[in-house]
């Protein structure tokens, strides 16, 4: 197995980059999706609406940073769930560095909400295992996770174990090819980031539009003021 | 070698119009969707079924689209469903993976696989308790794709069959997961009634996600879109059951926050790609007057007649329309006259005609790539309303389109070919997902 990837991505370096210096937009603004800007309107108050069952999470074999085997069930269902596919590699600033900034933006809302923190837990999980190992994964988010927060970076053992979870996530990939027809190591996907309650429905859907930290927390606090049975 | 991009913001889409030329899609679907890089390689044409043509049945007609191809513009796969369900429009999954299409009359959605192999789609779901699982809304109409969802707007209720109605989600397994009913004025649901009518009906639904703001409008109900046109239009109560609103929704609470008047059937919605345009367009049948929708310096969002369509006196029917992707221009249809209006939109306050051309005797449909070169017409717009004899012609028809003059490519005549009336155009191509036609294989999926 290759271990091309020990380095984040660029786009995710220039965007943790951007977070960490507390910008809200920069040169490029018109490229940059909404979750990396301020959101342009106010959203609906925490409690003041529904999010109906979509359907039911899915359950399947992952590995965790220190490479030991899980179900996803084994993390859900205790807390509230945002759940994200990524890949490290990822260039593209509104795909995997968009959710990964949200996600990063969002737990330093968590820090000081730490009723909201203790019953959400963030999963980032690659799609993919040839070059995301435990090892690349555990050093992708070293620094992310922690301070209160439940962050955890998933990737699976090879593509058998990983390609059921991402058909019943609807999270589908396509390998990117040069002209010569070698693979560029790139992924063509639709960035999706699910809320999954704590009896395992998704809740949520989010894609670039609208995937948004100040989204994320108000519909967190929603589902949480919700009794269990709801 | 043709890419394909799966960024979905408005702004992304926006933002890669400006930097790759050759982007094509049609520039009417949701921000949400899987775009297009390159040339579609087959439109999809949700077909009624005629009686004593061909199989009578209702059907999935693709047409093939990629002018490398050897059956460019020829029919190369009809798929019947069974019966006539009044088929009307279609659209597309968010990953587009599937084409829904909806029968007003039956209720019945089919939900086609289009992925497998995109020149031959096969009929993977019908949903059958539409009426039921939504609590009684009646004529499945648009299909507009959210993450991991369709929102479905409907044209009529099981109460009356009148046009009081709301909209429906579901998820991209066709599981129901809510309703959402128009405001009334009997129950405004929150929100506020701006005018004089708050009449609760439905007919297409569009989001402007920068704005957090969905819109719907209102057409008319069962029992006015199953009538005869002729005898619907001697009847005078009929004639006053039709839409006189447009809704602006809170999208994300999917709760009504406005209802504006927007007088005589206020139709399809068009929005701007931009990021910065606020606003949106439609046409009123009845009026025939193109409407601005507009979020205002106050932050709240406004509907005003910007220009004629055509002459109003006339009734020239304006129907389906299209946005250009750069927001500077848009195609409306007039179903009774058969014509084509291009309007310069650069200025969204005030509009102004700037091309038209006749297509057929009847249009309805359009849909154009994202580059504007290629526009698609077709023809039926209701079983009961379409024209007559000689003037009953239904086709699909593909022009070029240089900035100044259309440029007629082909004409598949779906009369000719025992096919049906041809309706709702959408969209195909191999890139989507990672396939080719040919043999030498570029790109693939992930194992």
């Amino acid at each position: 197995m290759k271990h091309l990837n020990r380095i984040p991505s660029l786009a995710w370096l220039v965007a943790l980059s951007l977070v960490s210096a507390g910008h809200e937009a920069v040169a490029q603004d018109d490229i940059l999706a909404p979750g990396w800007k301020n959101l342009s309107y106010t959203p609906p108050a925490v409690g003041s609406y529904q999010l109906p069952p979509i359907t039911e999470a899915s359950d399947g074999t992952v590995l965790l940073e220190d490479g030991t085997e899980s179900n996803l069930f084994d993390l859900m269902g205790d807390r509230v769930v945002l759940f994200s596919f990524i890949y490290t590699r990822c260039n593209d600033i509104n795909g995997c560095p968009l959710a990964n900034a949200v996600f990063h933006k969002l737990q330093a809302k968590l820090q000081e909400r730490p009723e909201i923190a203790q019953a959400t837990r963030l999963l980032s999980m690659s799609f993919d295992p040839e070059r995301d190992t435990p090892e690349v994964m555990k050093e992708f988010g070293q620094g992310l996770g922690g301070n209160g927060v439940d962050w955890q970076f998933l990737t699976a053992q090879d593509y058998d174990t990983l390609q059921p979870i991402l058909g019943d996530y609807g999270q589908y990939t396509i390998r990117e090819y040069d002209e010569s027809g070698e693979y560029t190591g790139d992924f063509a996907h639709m960035l999706r980031v699910f809320l999954i309650d704590r009896e395992l429905r998704i809740r949520n859907i989010y894609s670039v539009a609208f995937l948004h930290a100040d989204i994320l927390i108000n519909d967190l606090e929603t589902l949480l003021l919700e009794s269990p049975s709801s | 070698m043709r890419k394909t991009t799966f960024c979905t913001s408005l702004a992304v889409a926006a933002a890669m119009a400006w930097t790759v030329p050759t982007l094509a899609d049609e520039t009417c679907m949701s921000p949400y969707i899987a775009k297009i890089q390159g040339q579609e390689d087959y439109v999809y044409v949700w077909t009624l079924g005629v009686e004593g043509m061909g199989d009578e049945q209702d059907k999935l007609v693709t047409i093939d689209t990629n002018p490398e191809s050897q059956t460019f513009g020829q029919v190369v796969s009809v798929l019947s469903v069974g019966g006539r369900n009044e088929a009307h429009h279609s659209g597309l999954s968010d990953d587009r993976h599937y084409l829904w299409a909806g029968g007003l009359d039956t209720n019945k959605i089919f939900v086609f696989d289009i992925h497998s192999n995109p020149r031959q789609p096969k009929l993977h779901k019908v949903i059958t308790d539409f009426v039921e699982k939504t609590g009684g809304l009646v004529g499945p109409h648009t299909f507009y794709a959210l993450p991991g969802r369709v929102m479905i707007s409907a044209l009529s209720n099981n109460a009356d069959h009148g046009g009081r109605t709301g909209l429906a989600e579901y998820n991209n397994d066709g599981e129901f997961v809510a309703s959402h009913w128009m405001p009334t004025d009997e129950d405004l649901r929150g929100a506020v009634k701006t005018g004089q009518h708050a009449d609760g009906y439905g007919y297409d639904v569009r989001v402007k996600a920068e704005s957090n703001v969905m819109l719907t409008s209102s057409f008319t109900g069962w029992s006015n879109y199953m009538m005869d046109f002729g005898q619907m239009l001697q009847d005078s109560a009929a004639m006053q059951r039709f839409g006189n609103t447009m809704v602006v929704w809170d999208m994300h609470a999917r709760t009504p926050l406005k209802v504006l008047d927007v007088p005589g059937a206020p139709l399809e919605i068009r929005c701007a790609w931009d990021p910065d345009h606020r606003y949106c367009f439609t046409t009123t049948a009845l009026t025939s007057q193109l409407w601005l929708l507009y979020e205002g310096e106050d932050g709240e969002w406004h509907g005003k007649a910007v220009a004629d369509v055509g002459v109003p006196s006339e009734i020239p029917l304006p129907v389906d329309i299209s946005i250009t992707a750069d927001d500077t221009g848009l195609w409306i249809n007039t179903f009774m006259d058969g014509k084509t209006r291009l309007f310069d939109i650069s200025d969204p306050h005030a509009p102004k005609q700037v091309f038209e051309e006749v297509i057929g005797s009847q249009v309805n449909m359009v849909s154009q790539s994202w580059d504007g070169d290629r526009v698609y017409f077709s023809s039926s717009l209701l079983n009961n309303w379409d024209k007559t004899g000689e003037a009953d012609e239904q086709y699909v028809k593909l022009y070029h389109w240089d900035g100044e003059q259309l440029a007629h490519q082909w004409t598949v005549d779906f009369y000719a070919e025992q096919l049906g009336r041809s309706h709702q155009m959408r969209f195909g191509a191999y890139a989507l997902y990672g396939k080719r036609p040919d043999a030498e294989v570029k790109v693939s999926m992930a194992e």
